[in-house]
């Protein structure tokens, strides 16, 4: 069996004219870039969204790549892009609503989902649904920044170097942050978790 | 124990991800062997890395590659080889293509003779320009039909053959020798004809054909629909039958013209404009011409 081809050839390829290269590059990263945009905004649907919307925004510039960072580096900024800029419109539009009506809630445009119940088989190859909202819970407890870099280290398995690339910060934030965020899962998660006796 | 210093403190995460210098981790080490409380923490931190890690992942929703490729094909039709030869060049060879076409039917009005009377082909001049006159000429007359009386059946005086029914020419000026559409026999016709019948040609564009599924009761459907398939691509045929009516004759009828490549986005665009309910499907079947076969399903409910 051939081995895959490297992100550099795919995107070779694609600028060649292509297009099952780039077919592959969405299945390579697919589960990748879902994951951190549903752990980012908290739910599925507008995960989804954020997700396909990404990899449109790819097939529409990969041609411009340049290759001067990673192309996984690259996608992940796309994708940390596209959620702010849906959280930037859904505060927006929460805002908006608010003022329109006054007393009433949404907890659809709420700025972060405290994880509705997804229902059994949502975190499929995860080995229990249960650990999922459990993940999910515990990041919808930090700071939007601490849970980007969460989710980007942790999850993710970036590299320091990696994670300040995508997020434009500092190497010495995104340390700093992250261990704060950190300690603070770790407050959360270990009252619940040792209780069900999963850590 | 001992309360560990806070710079000791921030440092426990970026020692457990290997992201520290050698000296940094030679002071934690010894903190740590030194702190059981700090070890405690160590492992906490590490405990919750590891959770995240095992649990975070999610995977893509079931469909979500098939959707997307569908939103690509939509948004982005599959590049024909003329982009290939374009980038190379730097060149726009649609330009070439467009005038080259122009020019052929410009020969072919001259080899058959003056338009049939009452019908004006200049009037499509300002339009994609690859159609034949015989074609465009019928279908003008069609359009001159008030669209408030579609009903009013459209005599058509003179029917082209198929073999003069669609005429795009390639890129040499050459006239098409075998027309795909007169091979066309229905919907389901696989449109992998080439539409030339030159091998040169078949070897340099390389695409699929379309079927453009058009819904809407409005009486006028038929009629909005020729006239544009005609500015595109000199239709003649509508479920392999020659047309001689702008009024639908049942509920689904089928028109198969072939648009030139350069054209087609144009085209779909204007289809769009129309108003009506539009969908677009690929065909599987690969297809080498100058111009590609499009389907049009008209649906009037």
């Amino acid at each position: 069996m051939p081995s895959p081809l490297s992100d550099v050839e795919l995107v070779a390829r694609f600028k060649e004219g292509d297009r099952d290269a780039y077919g592959q590059i969405v299945q390579r990263y697919q589960d990748r870039v879902f994951t951190m945009a549903f752990r980012w905004m908290g739910d599925r649907q507008i995960a989804e969204e954020v997700a396909q919307d990404v990899f449109l925004a790819l097939f529409r510039s990969l041609g411009r790549f340049r290759g001067e960072s990673l192309l996984s580096t690259w996608i992940y900024r796309v994708v940390a892009n596209h959620c702010k800029n849906r959280r930037m419109y859904q505060y927006r539009r929460h805002h908006d609503k608010h003022d329109a009506l006054q007393g009433t809630s949404n907890t659809e445009d709420a700025p972060f989902r405290q994880l509705p119940d997804p229902g059994p088989g949502t975190d499929a190859p995860l080995q229990t649904a249960q650990a999922g909202q459990q993940v999910q819970q515990a990041l919808g407890k930090l700071d939007e920044e601490q849970r980007h870099i969460i989710v980007l280290r942790d999850i993710q398995d970036l590299s320091y170097d990696e994670i300040s690339e995508i997020l434009d910060l500092p190497r010495g934030t995104v340390k700093s942050r992250l261990h704060r965020a950190r300690a603070k899962l770790a407050r959360v998660l270990f009252r619940t978790l040792q209780r069900d006796d999963v850590l | 124990m001992t309360t560990p210093q806070p710079h000791i403190n921030a440092n426990l995460s970026a020692y457990l991800d290997d992201e520290l210098g050698p000296a940094e981790v030679e002071t934690l080490d010894a903190a740590l062997a030194a702190d059981p409380g700090l070890r405690a923490q160590l492992l906490q931190l590490q405990s919750v890395a590891r959770f995240l890690g095992e649990h975070g992942q999610v995977a893509a929703p079931e469909g979500f590659h098939e959707r997307l490729m569908e939103r690509v094909a939509a948004e982005h039709p599959p590049p024909s080889a003329w982009a290939w030869l374009r980038q190379p060049l730097g060149l726009r060879l649609e330009g070439w293509l467009v005038a080259a076409a122009a020019v052929a039917a410009l020969l072919l009005v001259l080899q058959q003779g003056p338009a049939p009377s009452g019908t004006d082909v200049d009037a499509w001049s300002d339009g994609p320009p690859a159609q034949t006159a015989p074609a465009a000429a019928q279908l003008d007359a069609m359009a001159k039909v008030p669209a408030e009386s579609p009903s009013v059946p459209v005599p058509v005086t003179e029917v082209p053959t198929p073999a003069t029914a669609v005429h795009v020419a390639p890129p040499s000026g050459q006239a098409d020798a075998e027309p795909a559409i007169a091979e066309a026999q229905g919907p389901d016709a696989a449109p992998n004809a080439p539409a030339d019948g030159t091998g040169e040609e078949a070897d340099v564009l390389a695409s699929p054909g379309y079927r453009y599924t058009v819904r809407s009761s409005a009486p006028e459907l038929k009629l909005a629909v020729l006239r544009l398939a005609a500015r595109y691509g000199g239709a003649t045929t509508l479920a392999g039958a020659e047309i001689s009516t702008a009024a639908m004759s049942g509920p689904t009828e089928d028109l198969m013209i072939h648009v030139p490549q350069p054209d087609l986005t144009r085209f779909a665009e204007e289809l769009q404009r129309l108003g009506y309910d539009v969908d677009k499907q690929a065909s599987n079947e690969i297809v080498r011409g100058s111009a590609l076969p499009v389907q049009i399903r008209l649906v009037s409910p």
